[in-house]
């Protein structure tokens, strides 16, 4: 009975909506597709994992892209500043004279993560385990695909009101 | 005749595509109903200050509104009956799904990730109700939701085209070592350590091959073998890996089952007079 209506109605009202729905499942796969081969398409996808995108719009918009299990993420997760940053921090008495490795020094955990390896400390449990006490707290990610790899150092530390103040501590790019 | 009781049949109708994607949303958004109310307390609780995310997204308070309006804006859209406020509704949804991927306390899951893609089906959806003939509408409906479901499947996928998931090495070290899932509790005491090892390779390898055939062929394939692959794919990603993804993979199997298209109805005149007589005095 309404069918004639609705085909009036339809044809008076083109679905711009498929269109532009259609247009961004393109774009996003062609984004995706093309990864692989196109580093700057990786460094992008690592800056928006470790949050170091220059602008938190272009942040904003990759958000929608999926990307389960994306990459190789580690995290580390330290109650010592990285070793660069050891110098003066630690007296030489403390290190054993037969330990020759001390990257482990301060290390609390380490582990492989499937994405967004900065949730270490931003989603929920990671700050009810490591964020519990006063003590500063520094994050070190690391992300690898395919030859390329990125480097972040993050500094937590509390301030007097109890919120914690979360810096990018170190940028490191190779 | 009169007598005899017709058993109710479940019909397929312009709603139904919608009310499985929006169940598969609710499905999804409260799965991880009890770890969500605890994330609530501990966002409030040990606040973190991040100047990449504006001030607002890094509060608890509007992730916990977004959560709330999106859940509500579902069932706001589900129940009412004005297709204004239907639409209406539906943004809602869409735009709670938007800050909740943009929220600091929430962008890393996945959840968010899928609900807003189904979100944004749903809104389209919305718009399209009462304005597109049946068979127009599943169509349209059913081509968008395999697109989406391959451009997931290949957001998966893509990530994983590196040597560290073809050797198995990063399942291994997140799944195979101490992943407390029956999958893995159970290749564990049933297995040494090199062929455990090898179990691991062989089970990425899988991944990858799945998620990258899936991603390039369900939005080529037949309307109904891509709802059931779908829906397949997502259901056994969770059965096997964690079951905690049902919360990010039950949205895209309400979606994939929503890409279901139903055989065109016979149109009354084609019907016998007969046959129509009898239909008639069923009620049906």
């Amino acid at each position: 009975m309404n069918a004639p209506a609705k085909s009036s109605l339809n044809r008076a009202k083109p679905d711009w909506g498929y269109r532009i729905l259609l247009t961004v499942a393109a774009i996003v796969a062609a984004w995706l597709l093309l990864m692989p081969i196109c580093p700057p398409i990786v460094q992008s996808t690592m800056q928006r994992f470790h949050l170091r995108t220059p602008s938190f719009a272009w942040w904003a918009i990759q958000s929608p892209i999926p990307a389960m299990y994306n990459f190789k993420n580690t995290t580390e997760v330290r109650e010592l500043p990285p070793s660069g940053e050891l110098t003066g921090l630690v007296d030489p008495l403390w290190l054993s004279p037969l330990e020759e490795d001390t990257s482990g020094l301060g290390v609390l955990a380490t582990r492989t993560i499937n994405h967004y390896p900065v949730r270490e400390f931003t989603f929920a449990n990671g700050r009810v385990r490591y964020l519990q006490e006063d003590d500063p707290r520094w994050l070190v990610v690391e992300s690898h695909y395919r030859g390329e790899s990125m480097q972040s150092t993050y500094e937590l530390t509390r301030d007097d009101a109890g919120v914690w103040q979360m810096v990018l501590a170190e940028e490191t790019s190779p | 005749m009169n007598s005899i009781a017709s058993p109710t049949k479940l019909r397929w109708t312009e709603w139904t595509p919608l009310h499985l994607t929006w169940a598969g949303m609710m499905l999804g958004l409260f799965w991880k109903w009890k770890f969500f109310l605890l994330a609530d307390r501990i966002y409030e609780a040990i606040p973190i200050h991040h100047e990449f995310f504006p001030e607002w997204l890094q509060s608890a308070t509007v992730l916990r509104i977004a959560f709330l309006a999106a859940a509500i804006s579902v069932v706001a859209a589900w129940i009412t009956e004005q297709r204004m406020r239907r639409c209406v509704a539906a943004a809602v949804t869409w735009i709670s799904a938007t800050v909740m991927i943009w929220h600091q306390g929430s962008y890393n899951d996945m959840t968010f990730v899928t609900f807003w893609w189904c979100s944004l089906w749903a809104f389209w959806y919305t718009t399209r109700l009462e304005i597109d003939m049946p068979e127009e509408l599943y169509r349209k409906a059913a081509r968008l939701s395999r697109v989406i479901v391959s451009v997931v499947l290949l957001g998966g996928a893509s990530g994983k085209w590196t040597a560290e998931y073809w050797s198995g090495d990063v399942l291994w070290e997140i799944y195979f070592l101490d992943r407390d899932f029956w999958v893995f509790n159970w290749l564990r005491s049933s297995f040494d350590g090199e062929t455990l090892r090898n179990i691991a390779t062989i089970y990425s390898r899988k991944v990858v091959l799945v998620e990258t055939v899936a991603g390039f062929a369900v939005w080529l394939l037949p309307a109904r073998w891509a709802a059931i692959i779908g829906a397949v794919v997502f259901t056994s990603i969770a059965l096997f890996s964690n079951f905690m993804l049902f919360s990010v993979l039950s949205p895209l199997i309400g979606l994939s089952l929503a890409g279901w298209m139903p055989r065109p109805q016979i149109a009354a005149e084609d019907v016998p007079p007969s046959e129509n007589q009898m239909a008639a005095s069923m009620g049906g």
